[in-house]
């Protein structure tokens, strides 16, 4: 059974065998009924013929014995022609070997010219009778001839139809190996391509067309897979170089602390940036854990509906303190309901807010603003501070993009992964997020789509 | 207060172990689930830490056993792994809090005060740390006879940091507590709205109350206590 499955030539030679047998014994059987019936009408016709000829004797006797006589004078010299005639249930003349048994006198074909057969031995006899002046005159003849025929013919079929089947199968395994044939180049291109050479693909080109779908599809996996992968690579060498730099200064700062007898502020302040470090890597560790699940749909957001107006109100009392403090007012206009996970549009909307206090201008106002359209809800946050050259609005959203390369902020600064992170929740919902940045107005447009 | 603390990692074990006994908890390492297992069923621990990769009986087995045999004393999950599912089976087998690695060591003494705590104190009323008089059902509070007024939120975080005196609380828990913010948002917010609360508790007067425990968070406390 599991051979059946897994070979494809196998299963075709059987398919194929299968076929090439049904038709073979059909025809076989077509040829040896065909056959028969053309010897059934020989014998009618030959039986019919003498019929013919006895009726047009007895004409020109005048009595039943001369009848008798002609007949015999007539029908002797006929080959294979055995005859009777009977007078009622008597018999006047047998031919020499022959006897009509006397049980078919009563049946129904008796005179009326329909053929009779019946068994001598193993041989078969077939029969007409006609009535003759009063008289039954019983024509047969022997099949014999025709059943050694019959024998030999059956024989030679059968002998052809299992040698056609057997040839069928063998002719079969080699169709099927030519037919397959064109897989060998896929499997062998295929079979080379690994890691690091995702970029191959299969040749559509020479490929029957039956097969082209089945090559395009793998090449169209393959693309996923190289994308997939590109992006798992950088995400890898990314977390490695964000992790590295923190390390680096840890390690560097402690050997230098140890490198000499220091005083215990010294030592504590030595930890204490040590904490700020690796408190630093620990949310960096966890938003790219955050944002590897988002972006491979890991993380599905939950389908709740969302009052887009008391999240942000919501986050406006966390973060009103802090704009307060900066000089900065906030505020929410209009509303839409969305339908997405709670946590993570909170999210989304809360990293957009927190990027616009920062970068803020002091005595300016940040505007929440959202906007329900036949085609989308949108959310846009708009503060007023320096442009973003276009050149970096396009990177804003990479990953670990920051517009001041070094860490010049003081305190926390993330980790560079806010507007990451809010695109690829926008994607977890079908939506998209865009910026614009004009003489110094930036918005950060979040768009829910309403088609989804 | 007896701690039993179930980690493979020595360090982590011991570093734990000297943190909790320096803020007063009679606490036993024990470094795989067998012998985890073996000192829990044989003595009384008000509250057990159990790490979820162990050789041998892994956490969630142990924890499995120990509810079993009807040890119900509080478990707290420390793990790498934080998929959801690994959350939910830690709370499905009764398990009480669950904290993902990297955590800091003064989120972690919060929730096992807070466990600790937990059924046990009638909520008060009114309290007094030094001149400061809070009433929670006023929601007045005064200091040195003076009224002070204070905006929802202030009186939310100095609610927080006044039923948990003397304990302290880390940034990121007072965001969720007190703003539900269960993400690792601005962690800025939090300093702004601690100096606001200063400025209006604290500066006026000569003791301070709110200390900064640099690198770990808050806590309020009488100095002279």
């Amino acid at each position: 059974m599991r051979f059946w499955r897994r070979s494809l030539t196998f299963r075709l030679v059987c398919l194929f065998v299968l076929v090439s047998t049904t038709l073979l014994i059909s025809l076989g059987l077509l040829t040896l009924s065909t056959t028969n019936n053309h010897f059934l009408e020989l014998d009618e016709v030959y039986l019919y013929d003498k019929e013919l000829l006895v009726q047009e004797i007895a004409q020109n006797a005048s009595s039943s014995k001369e009848v008798v006589k002609k007949i015999r004078n007539a029908l002797s010299s006929q080959p294979d022609l055995s005859f009777a005639i009977l007078d009622n249930s008597k018999t006047l003349y047998n031919s020499p070997g022959f006897e009509f048994p006397t049980h078919l006198m009563s049946q129904p074909e008796v005179n009326t010219g329909v053929v009779m057969q019946w068994l001598v031995g193993t041989q078969t006899m077939r029969a007409i009778s006609t009535p003759v002046k009063g008289l039954t005159v019983v024509l047969a003849v022997n099949t014999l001839h025709h059943d050694h025929f019959m024998t030999s013919f059956r024989e030679l079929i059968w002998v052809y139809v299992a040698i056609a089947i057997v040839l069928s199968g063998v002719l079969g395994w080699w169709v099927t190996r030519r037919g397959l044939k064109p897989l060998i180049p896929i499997i062998a291109k295929a079979s080379h391509i690994n890691a690091a050479q995702l970029n191959d693909r299969i040749p559509t080109k020479d490929v029957p067309a039956e097969l082209e779908p089945l090559a395009r599809t793998l090449n169209q996996m393959l693309e996923r897979l190289e994308h997939d992968f590109a992006r798992l690579s950088g995400f890898s060498s990314d977390l490695a170089h964000e992790i590295r730099t923190p390390i680096n200064n840890m390690l560097i700062q402690s050997q230098v602390t140890l490198s000499k007898k220091r005083s215990i502020e010294q030592y504590e302040e030595a930890l204490l940036s040590i904490v700020e470090e690796l408190e630093r890597l620990a949310i960096t560790v966890s938003e790219m854990l955050y944002l590897a699940k988002t972006e491979n749909h890991l993380e599905v957001p939950n389908q709740s509906s969302v009052v887009l107006e008391s999240e942000a109100l919501e986050l406006l009392t966390f973060y009103e303190l802090w704009a307060e403090e900066k000089c900065v007012t906030l505020t929410v206009a209009s509303g839409g309901t969305v339908t997405g996970d709670r946590l993570m549009i909170r999210r989304a909307i809360s990293n957009l807010l927190s990027n616009a206090i920062r970068h803020a201008d002091a005595h300016t106002h940040i505007a929440i603003e959202i906007v329900n359209t036949a085609q989308a809800t949108t959310l846009s946050v708009s503060n007023v501070g320096e442009t973003i050259p276009l050149p970096i609005q396009s990177r804003l959203f990479d990953r670990f993009f920051r517009s001041d390369q070094a860490r010049t902020y003081p305190g926390f600064e993330g980790a560079g992964l806010g507007l990451a992170i809010t695109k690829a929740i926008m994607q977890a919902h079908g939506g998209t997020i865009a910026v614009s940045s004009v003489k110094g107005h930036t918005v950060f447009t979040l768009s829910f789509s309403k088609t989804v | 207060m007896r701690l039993l603390i179930v980690e493979d990692e020595v360090k982590t074990g011991a570093y734990l172990q000297q943190g909790l006994s320096e803020a007063g908890f009679i606490v036993d390492v024990a470094t795989t689930g067998e012998y985890g297992l073996h000192h829990a069923m044989t003595s009384v621990y008000d509250l057990i830490i159990l790490d979820i990769m162990l050789p041998g009986v892994n956490g969630f087995e142990m924890l499995e056993k120990l509810r079993k045999n009807g040890h119900s004393s509080p478990v707290i999950f420390l793990s790498a792994k934080d998929r959801v599912e690994d959350r939910v089976q830690g709370f499905e087998l009764g398990a009480d809090d669950y904290l993902i690695k990297p955590f800091s060591f003064s989120e972690l003494l919060a929730r096992i005060r807070a466990l600790l705590r937990r059924g046990r104190t009638i909520e008060a009323h009114q309290v007094s740390v030094a001149d400061l008089n809070v009433d929670f059902l006023k929601r007045r509070v005064t200091r040195a006879g003076h009224r002070i007024d204070l905006t929802a939120k202030e009186f939310s975080l100095l609610e927080l940091l006044i039923r948990r005196q003397s304990e302290v609380l880390p940034k990121s828990l007072i965001a969720s507590q007190v703003w539900d913010m269960n993400f690792d948002s601005d962690t800025n917010v939090v300093e702004v709205a601690i100096r606001r609360l200063r400025s209006k508790i604290d500066d006026p007067f000569e003791i301070k109350l709110i200390k900064t425990i640099r690198g770990m968070g808050y806590a309020l406390e009488d100095p002279q206590a």
